[in-house]
């Protein structure tokens, strides 16, 4: 399942590699530059964390489910922490967790 | 006669003037008193018999989901007991507290940060982040200097893997590059006995250190993956036990509640009926010898 993940992951990279889009298939493996299955896998160079990674698989499995297991399993993927950062003994702003992750992430993906 | 009869009346009036007119009015005062306790009580006894039936029926859940969140704790420490990892000893670890924002149910939260303050007596060069607001308004006021993060909102519900994955990625964000992380818990030894514990999650380094690594093979890429993972899976073991010990907490402690409410009830109603009956009682008198006052005359 992981190396299917990666592979999806992957697709726009090899897009641009590959001059012309009608001889890339995402399947044949030997067209692509390098393996998928290594580690090194997009989500990663996408500044993503492995938990960051798994929860965005999580949420596209429990987004392919049926209406009925998909309205009960999608509770299972809600957040809504608040968070703050302390300083010196002193409580600073709070704010949500899910809205700083996503800065985080768009800050690692810049880089 | 005369004298015999007039008597309890004389006494009667004599009291009315030096005692009873306060004694008379304070014990009708507090007739109503004792009635507006009695009833404030049982909207108490009312309330927490409420609160202890939600939280049996939140109970099952909370322990169901223990058990399943034991499961990725325990698998994904494996490793670590197998490879012997130790935590570094010079650098600076990061005390996670598995609390919750809601209180009502017993000393669990100040339980969980007495540990938290007895590990901090021993070890002041530590970090602290701080799920939820009970432990937060504890430690605020015992060590603010080291809570670097505060987390709200924490264990309303059942804790999901995605609380857990978005706290250990926040966790992960921090500049300063700890050791391990600790995480101090209830854990659930029965349905009335709870033990703050603590369970670690590894650094990098720690990891490649410990003694055994090297009967596994470890891609070095897959290892800052593998701690993130680690402590997202610790995380949500914790909270999930936690979660449940709280539940479990407020269930004895509403039972406990309810039933002291149950006996100062029955104390108010004896003592109520005694008052009420003194008061009539009282009064019967006053009538009989005021009539066989008016009688002789």
């Amino acid at each position: 399942m992981e190396s299917h993940v990666s592979a999806n992951i992957e697709l726009p990279n090899l897009r641009v590699e590959c001059r012309n889009p009608y001889r890339f298939h995402p399947l044949q493996s030997n067209q692509i530059s390098h393996p998928p299955f290594k580690m090194t896998a997009a989500w990663k160079a996408a500044g993503l964390t492995y938990n960051r990674y798994l929860a965005i698989a999580a949420r596209t499995v429990r987004r392919s489910l049926k209406d009925g297991p998909r309205l009960a399993s999608e509770r299972r993927g809600q957040m809504d922490l608040r968070f703050a950062k302390w300083e010196n003994g002193k409580q600073g702003e709070v704010r949500s967790l899910a809205q700083a992750n996503n800065e985080a992430l768009a800050q690692a993906a810049e880089k | 006669m005369f004298s015999r009869a007039v008597r309890p009346a004389l006494r009667a009036g004599g009291a009315a003037v030096a005692r009873p007119a306060p004694a008379n009015a304070a014990g009708f005062a507090t007739l109503r008193e004792i009635e507006g306790r009695l009833k404030s009580i049982k909207n108490i006894e009312k309330i927490t018999n409420t609160m202890k039936i939600v939280a049996s029926t939140r109970l099952t859940r909370a322990q169901k989901a223990m058990d399943d969140s034991r499961v990725y704790g325990q698998t994904s420490n494996t490793l670590f007991e197998q490879a012997e990892t130790k935590p570094l000893e010079d650098k600076k670890t990061l005390l996670v507290i598995a609390s919750s924002d809601k209180g009502l149910c017993g000393g669990i939260h100040s339980g969980l940060s007495k540990a938290a303050r007895r590990y901090l007596a021993s070890n002041p060069n530590t970090d602290v982040a701080i799920l939820g607001e009970k432990a937060k308004a504890q430690l605020s006021r015992a060590a603010p200097e080291n809570i670097v993060l505060s987390f709200a909102n924490v264990c309303k519900d059942i804790p999901t893997f995605a609380d857990a994955q978005a706290i250990a990625d926040q966790i992960a964000l921090l500049p300063e590059d700890y050791a391990s992380v600790r995480i101090i818990y209830n854990s659930f030894v029965n349905a009335q006995a709870y033990e703050p514990v603590s369970i670690e999650a590894y650094s990098e380094e720690a990891i490649t250190q410990s003694a055994n690594i090297s009967s596994y093979e470890v891609d070095d890429e897959a290892l800052s993956s593998l701690r993130e993972y680690a402590l997202a899976n610790n995380l949500f073991w914790a909270m999930a036990e936690g979660h449940a010990c709280e539940i479990s907490a407020r269930r004895n402690a509403m039972e406990n509640a309810s039933k002291n409410a149950g006996e100062m009830i029955n104390k108010f109603q004896i003592l109520y009926n005694r008052q009420r009956q003194a008061a009539i009682t009282g009064e019967l008198v006053e009538i009989i010898t005021g009539a066989t006052a008016s009688a002789d005359m």
